[in-house]
Formats: C-alpha cells, sequence, structure tokens
C-alpha cells in the first residue's frame, strides 16, 4: 500500500518536471524567434566574378547555406577582422559546417580585381569565396542583400568605404535565414552557424 | 575598464604577452606597440598600441610617421546603430588626459599606415616615430602580429579622448 503512494508521488514529481522543461523549452524557442527580426525579402537575383573568375549568380546558393559579407580589400580594420573570424568559426564547426559557403562580396569594383580578391581571401581560408563585379553588378546584388556602401574621399585622393557590416546566412533554397551581426561574440555565431547547418 | 580589457588580452593571448613591450618618455607610457599582420598586397595596416599619460598635464599625439608607409594617421571606427561600418580620420591631434590614457585597439582607435612600401610579415620590428606636443617624439618599435584567435569582434570600443 505505502509502495503505491510513493509511485503516485514519483508519478507527480515526474510530471511537474517534465511540464516544466516544456514550458523552458517552449520559452527559449519565443526567445530565438524574438532574435529572428531582420527582414526576409532579403537576396534575390546578382551576377558576380569569383577570385577563381567563376560566373556566381544566385543559382549557385540553392542546394547549399551561404554565409554572405561584403567588404573591401583595402579596408584594414573590420574585413579582415571579419574574415579571420568566419575562418575560426569554419575551423571549429569542422564537419558541421561542410554545407557552409561563405562569400566575401567586394563593395570596391575599382580597385578590388578578381588577382586582388583572390590573393586577399586566400590569405584567411581556402573555403572562402571572394566576389567581385562591375559597378551596376554590385548596386543589383545590394539592393537585394540591402546593403549599404559609400566611397568616402580622404584628404590626399585616397578613399575609403562605409559599407553594411552584417553577415547574411541564406538558407538552401536561397531566401534569407538570419544574419550574424558585428555585435555577436565567437561563442554566439558559432552556436548560431551549428544550430542551422550542423 | 580599458586597463581591465587590455590586461585580460594579455592573459588571453600569449603572444601578446610574450612580446610586450614598453616605452616611457617624460610622462608619456606606451604599451604594447602592435600592428596587425596585413594579408598579402594590401596596401594598408593597422597598428595600436596603449598611450598612458602620467603627467599633470593634457599631452597631445600631433603626428605620426613610419619609413615604411606614405602616411600614418590616426583613425576612428566606428558601427552606425543600423550596422554600417565607418572608418574616418581623427579630427585633430588625440588628446591624451592628465592621468589617463587612450586605448588604440582593434575595432576602435587605430593607426592606419597607408601605401605601404614593404610587406609587412608576423615577428617583424618596424620603426615608428609618434610626435606628442610636449612629451616630444617618441621613437617606438612595433611588432607586427598575426590577427589573433582570441580577438573578439565583439571589443568594447575605445573612447576618444
Amino acid at each position: 500500500m505505502k509502495m503505491r503512494y510513493v509511485l503516485v508521488g514519483l508519478v507527480a514529481v515526474a510530471v511537474a518536471v517534465i511540464t516544466a522543461m516544456g514550458v523552458m523549452e517552449w520559452q527559449r524557442r519565443e526567445m530565438v524567434a524574438a532574435e529572428h527580426v531582420a527582414p526576409i525579402d532579403l537576396g534575390g537575383p546578382f551576377t558576380m566574378m569569383a577570385h577563381d573568375g567563376r560566373t556566381v549568380t544566385q543559382e549557385d546558393l540553392v542546394g547549399r547555406r551561404a554565409l554572405i559579407f561584403f567588404g573591401f580589400t583595402t579596408c584594414p580594420e573590420i574585413c579582415p577582422a571579419t574574415l579571420n573570424e568566419v575562418s575560426i568559426w569554419l575551423d571549429a564547426l569542422g564537419d558541421d559546417g561542410a554545407m557552409i559557403d561563405p562569400y566575401f562580396v567586394s563593395v570596391d569594383p575599382e580597385r578590388d580585381t578578381q588577382e586582388r580578391m583572390a590573393e586577399y581571401v586566400s590569405y584567411f581560408s581556402p573555403r572562402i569565396m571572394g566576389l567581385v563585379g562591375t559597378d551596376a553588378q554590385l548596386a543589383e546584388m545590394a539592393r537585394g542583400y540591402k546593403v549599404y556602401y559609400a566611397r568616402i574621399d580622404l584628404d590626399d585622393g585616397d578613399y575609403t568605404m562605409d559599407h553594411t557590416a552584417a553577415i547574411y546566412l541564406m538558407d538552401t533554397d536561397g531566401n534569407f535565414h538570419d544574419a550574424i551581426t558585428h555585435s555577436a561574440t565567437r561563442e554566439e555565431a558559432i552556436a548560431k552557424l551549428r544550430a542551422w547547418a550542423g | 575598464m580599458r586597463v581591465l580589457l587590455y590586461a585580460t588580452l594579455c592573459l588571453l593571448a600569449p603572444p601578446f604577452a610574450a612580446s610586450a613591450h614598453d616605452y616611457e618618455h617624460y610622462a608619456i607610457h606606451l604599451s604594447h606597440p602592435w600592428i596587425v599582420e596585413p594579408p598579402p598586397g594590401a596596401p594598408t595596416a593597422a597598428g595600436y598600441l596603449m598611450i598612458t599619460n602620467d603627467g599633470d598635464d593634457r599631452d597631445l599625439l600631433v603626428s605620426v610617421s613610419a619609413d615604411f608607409a606614405e602616411r600614418a594617421e590616426i583613425h576612428t571606427m566606428t558601427m552606425t546603430d543600423d550596422g554600417i561600418m565607418q572608418m574616418r580620420s581623427h579630427d585633430g591631434p588625440l588628446a591624451v588626459p592628465a592621468g589617463g590614457n587612450v586605448l588604440l585597439e582593434p575595432g576602435g582607435l587605430h593607426i592606419m599606415f597607408r601605401g605601404l612600401s614593404e610587406s609587412l610579415k608576423a615577428s617583424d620590428s618596424l620603426v615608428v616615430v609618434l610626435e606628442f606636443e610636449t612629451a616630444g617624439e617618441v621613437v617606438v618599435e612595433f611588432t607586427v602580429q598575426k590577427r589573433d584567435g582570441a580577438m573578439d569582434l565583439n571589443m568594447s570600443h575605445g573612447d576618444e579622448s
């Protein structure tokens, strides 16, 4: 008889624990959903040249998971820091990141030639594909990806570029999934990529 | 806070600690001058250090020069609320407050070396001249280091002074 009370008690405790876990999981998913705030109509058609001379279009993203960010090779700060981070993320992900194709898109058509891009990206990771294009090709892609870029003249005729620094994650159907922003820590970025592509 | 961050970085990144070197010149104290190794062919490189002023008066970093670069300038790097990276020349001389410090670090203030006349490689040592209004010229050797694996993008930005 006593044994039965004990059993009933244990079942009650188990139900309570499972319910609490369910609520926590539900709350966690709500939080994940709330973080997912970027516009969903981001992306679209583009035609650019890869650093190996291939033509890359939106069709190349289909069936893969693309990690896309914009910058320029003369940038001494945020661009190399981002490329460095991406290569660290890919190393950390290992096989979990096998589906990810990282693209570095130049917002500086005037200076970033295919050869220059090839030399630049290969310094960071053989996985990173550099994309260059004409002014019109870049404008089309930037419009689709809602990327801002602007030439800022320095006082001696040289110039730098302002540009959007977020990293876009594009799903296997070529549609926008999420973004990794500048404020993300390395651990957050790797966790996001693993949850997405792992 | 910035001192704490710097100390933390030194702890996290053994190459930093191993090659950290300091300079004293009158009231100006310069810690860990380094340049991040630029990718091959890059015409620019960024340099960092911490400048401390132990004196009773504010000093100004008036100019930076180096034989290996056509221009060396103080630049700011800011991220706008909508995620746009903006790099600008620092407006005028860089003030180092009395009894205070200015940290030039990745993601914030940096010395921008433009028009590199040679390719910079990790462990190279390069002479850079910093000219202060009061303390005068300080000749400093910057060590070239690879961008460290312990460096997060999420580092807090150095305050502009």
